[in-house]
């Protein structure tokens, strides 16, 4: 194995990136847990979802959010989480890349109401770091 | 990564899947609990799962399931108290302007940028009263036209700024619903003058003069007319439109 590689899949980057993801994803599933009617606007502003279909994404969500992220931290089905959570990563980056392409601009609700950051350049840097590090994060420790 | 012939590595990619499925279903579960824990509680908290398009309350169907016509002078109109329920009656003044004689409504702030002509005064009893309720009214061209042409109507294009300029209804002042949610200011300096606000946008399936309309309740303002049919049936029927950055006359 070559040392890109190596490194990659060693046990002291893969875990500590696991704990990091878990934790971002422990506190925003639990502010949208805390409001979902607040949540199921913000899927709302994105207009991507039927209509029909944004309370369950808004109620059901979070909890998918929430036991990936205890996956990770307690490591747990560790890398089953990461997958999720870098899977999960790649939607939202390209729900934040689709509402820039129609300019829309409202507050992101990543992290529920906690989180006032609009949908923009920012937030899309922010989403392509947590997806990298997911997708370390969900590499086979050797 | 799948190495091809190596069943300990398809073994654990297997494992992972199986993980991820557990974490997908488990997670939908507690959801499905929470949510339905939350609504049988009292009181209620949750959310319905279905989200239903808002049943806006119909200026129209409202004349026409519980207005009652007055023999003497054939006025129609509608209770213009806080509840839509009517009960009509009363000779319009026919002088007077038709949005304060039909149903008076507190004194708006004074305007940044009026961008309306000031209103033509039209024979009140050929108005629809607009109830004074807090939530969104859907209209329908004729009545708007009504009130347009009495100049009883603020228009607003929750449109982007780019389709207010390729065309809109003549008057209309351009308030895109992204700029109303960054700048919920810009819906005080509306200068609708004690006038019904009527949002527009581009008819169909657009959702952005609800939301609009939603989002000027929430601020305070009342009588927010919604027309579904939006500029594209405006403009199909002949009515007046103008282009470019400035509301245009009517």
């Amino acid at each position: 194995m070559n040392s890109p590689a190596r490194f990659l899949s060693s046990p002291w980057l893969i875990k500590p990136c696991r704990v990091a993801v878990g934790i971002v994803f422990i506190a925003a599933a639990l502010a949208k847990i805390g409001d979902p009617a607040a949540f199921a606007t913000q899927v709302h502003h994105f207009r991507l979802a039927p209509l029909a279909s944004e309370n369950a994404i808004a109620l059901l969500l979070p909890w998918i959010e929430l036991l990936t992220g205890l996956a990770l931290v307690l490591g747990v089905r560790a890398r089953s989480g990461a997958w999720l959570a870098a899977g999960m990563m790649v939607v939202f980056t390209l729900a934040v890349v689709s509402a820039m392409a129609r300019h829309l601009d409202f507050e992101c609700g990543c992290f529920g109401t906690a989180d006032a950051t609009r949908v923009g350049l920012r937030k899309l840097l922010e989403n392509l770091v947590i997806a990298a590090v997911s997708s370390i994060a969900s590499l086979r420790a050797r | 990564m799948v190495i091809e012939g190596d069943p300990e590595s398809n073994e654990h990619l297997a494992a992972t899947l199986r993980g991820v499925l557990f974490l997908v279903v488990a997670g939908l579960a507690l959801g499905v609990l929470h949510n339905s824990i939350g609504r049988a509680s009292r009181p209620p908290r949750g959310l319905p799962w279905v989200k239903h398009a808002d049943e806006a309350t119909s200026l129209e169907a409202l004349q026409r399931a519980e207005v009652k016509t007055v023999p003497t002078n054939g006025v129609v109109t509608l209770d213009s108290a806080t509840t839509p329920t009517p009960r009509i009656a009363k000779p319009a003044p026919v002088a007077a302007t038709p949005w304060k004689a039909a149903a008076p409504s507190p004194p708006a702030p004074a305007p940044v940028t009026p961008s309306t002509s000031p209103p033509t005064v039209a024979p009140a009893s050929a108005l629809p009263v607009i109830p004074d309720v807090d939530r969104p009214i859907k209209l329908e061209l004729a009545s708007l036209k009504k009130l347009y042409d009495a100049g009883a109507v603020l228009m607003v294009d929750a449109r982007e700024a780019g389709e207010y300029a390729e065309g809109h209804v003549a008057g209309a002042t351009s308030l895109p619903y992204n700029d109303a949610l960054t700048e919920p200011g810009r819906i005080e300096r509306l200068g609708e003058a004690g006038r019904p606000i009527a949002v527009y946008c581009s008819g169909g399936t657009c959702e952005l003069s609800m939301d609009l309309a939603k989002l000027m309740i929430e601020h305070g303002r009342r009588k927010v007319l919604v027309y579904e049919g939006g500029y594209p049936e405006w403009q199909a029927a002949g009515y007046p439109v103008a282009s470019g950055t400035q509301a245009g006359g009517r």
